[in-house]
């Protein structure tokens, strides 16, 4: 497998991809907006962070045209999109946007600081992550509602679904990334680039 | 700073085997008052113990022992919670107070802190294509520790589902919503300890040898 995550796997300079990005983003700030003049954290803090991985390529380069692959930045909105849903398809799909957020954050990380992964690394890392929030979620909703009233679920069975849900949708995730790295891998290795050389 | 500076390595090994015997002890326990409970949680604790051992023996991996006691005193205390104990009117300590559970919680949390931790900066000096920050590898710890609390907690939901279509009693038992967030909550205490204590003193490390290489740099 490449020792290195590539920068240029995650993002695209084509003025299609960068225009749809942009629409996304800006359909995010709205969404910021309106979660902040309703007091819902949550969402400001999903929408903050999807925007933030839209905004920062563009940003790093100076160049609109350089952006997030939209399908990963359109994915990463799933939580927002299918937060509210109780059935366990729907927390399959808000379990595998998570998924797609932390892979974003990862590229954004690799490009602004010194955080460096392998793709390997990477896919553990990210069904870590999607794991991870899951159980964020669980303490931060659950001290939320015993303090602030809010809504939280309302047995222990339903919480072993919502975390179920998270496991199957890490599952799911590092398939997908394993396998889309595979891809990149075979497509770089048959036109010949230059990161052929870094193969180990 | 390390247990090493205040008790010897000899004093340490004395300890975990002192643990082991005690952990043997619990095992036999369960077997005479045929609490199945009991029998499982001593053996499997036991068995963990001698993994130390395993790994040195099979794959030449050698941990200090002050690890070793760590994990050997977080088996102990989960063996010995199981146990009705005449203390506690016979009951086990796990159901006689409030905060057994959150301890041993908290330290295996600590536990499984450590090894993410070891993990990482193992990967980040093999290979310069991963490199892990302190801030970084602070929030990758914490992440590791709750993404471990969860599968935890499903694997003790779906043993005692498995236990309850056949039969058996329960070896794990959940108490229900509140208990599991206070599991993850006292879990993420106790990787929070590991992270704060391995982070702050990789910092440390790092900006001793950044004053180093300045001392010995020629633009002096």
């Amino acid at each position: 497998m490449i020792q290195m995550l590539p920068e240029n796997w995650f993002v695209r300079d084509t003025k299609l991809n960068a225009v749809i990005s942009w629409v996304l983003t800006g359909m995010l700030a709205v969404t910021i907006a309106v979660g902040l003049v309703n007091s819902r954290f949550d969402i400001v803090m999903l929408a903050g962070a999807a925007a933030i991985v839209a905004v920062v390529p563009p940003l790093v380069s100076r160049n609109w045209q350089q952006s997030v692959p939209w399908p990963l930045l359109l994915v990463a909105t799933f939580p927002l999109v299918f937060g509210a849903s109780g059935s366990f398809f729907g927390l399959v799909v808000v379990g595998i946007g998570i998924a797609a957020l932390a892979l974003l954050v990862v590229v954004v990380l690799q490009m602004t600081t010194t955080v460096r992964m392998t793709p390997n690394f990477a896919t553990g890392f990210v069904m870590i992550c999607t794991l991870g929030t899951a159980g964020l979620w669980a303490v931060l909703s659950a001290t939320s509602a015993r303090f602030l009233g809010s809504a939280f679920v309302e047995t222990n069975d339903q919480l072993m679904g919502v975390f179920s849900a998270a496991l199957v949708a890490s599952i799911l995730s590092g398939l997908i990334f394993r396998w889309y790295f595979r891809r990149q891998l075979e497509r770089n290795r048959s036109s010949g680039s230059p990161e052929e050389a870094q193969i180990a | 700073m390390s247990l090493g500076e205040y008790v010897s390595d000899r004093r340490q090994r004395q300890l975990v085997h002192v643990l082991q015997a005690a952990m043997g002890g619990i095992l036999l326990v369960g077997l005479f008052t045929g609490e199945y409970g009991i029998v499982v949680n001593a053996g499997v604790g036991l068995a963990v113990t001698f993994l130390p051992a395993i790994l040195e023996r099979s794959y030449r991996f050698t941990m200090g022992v002050g690890i070793v006691l760590w994990i050997t005193a977080a088996m102990f205390l989960h063996a010995l919670g199981v146990v009705p104990l005449p203390f506690f009117d016979f009951q086990s300590a796990y159901s006689s107070t409030w905060w057994w559970d959150h301890m041993t919680h908290a330290l295996s949390s600590s536990l499984v802190a450590g090894v993410a931790y070891a993990t990482v900066r193992a990967l980040d000096e093999h290979t310069e294509f991963i490199n892990m920050p302190p801030t970084f590898l602070f929030v990758f710890m914490l992440m590791f520790v709750l993404a471990f609390g969860v599968i935890w907690e499903l694997l003790e939901f779906y043993i005692s589902v498995g236990a309850e279509l056949l039969g058996t009693g329960s070896v794990l038992t959940q108490y229900g919503l509140d208990d599991t967030v206070q599991d993850l909550f006292y879990n993420s205490l106790g990787g929070i300890a590991v992270a704060i204590f391995g982070v702050t003193r990789l910092s440390g490390v790092s900006s001793q040898l950044a004053d180093r290489f300045e001392g010995a740099s020629p633009r002096r």
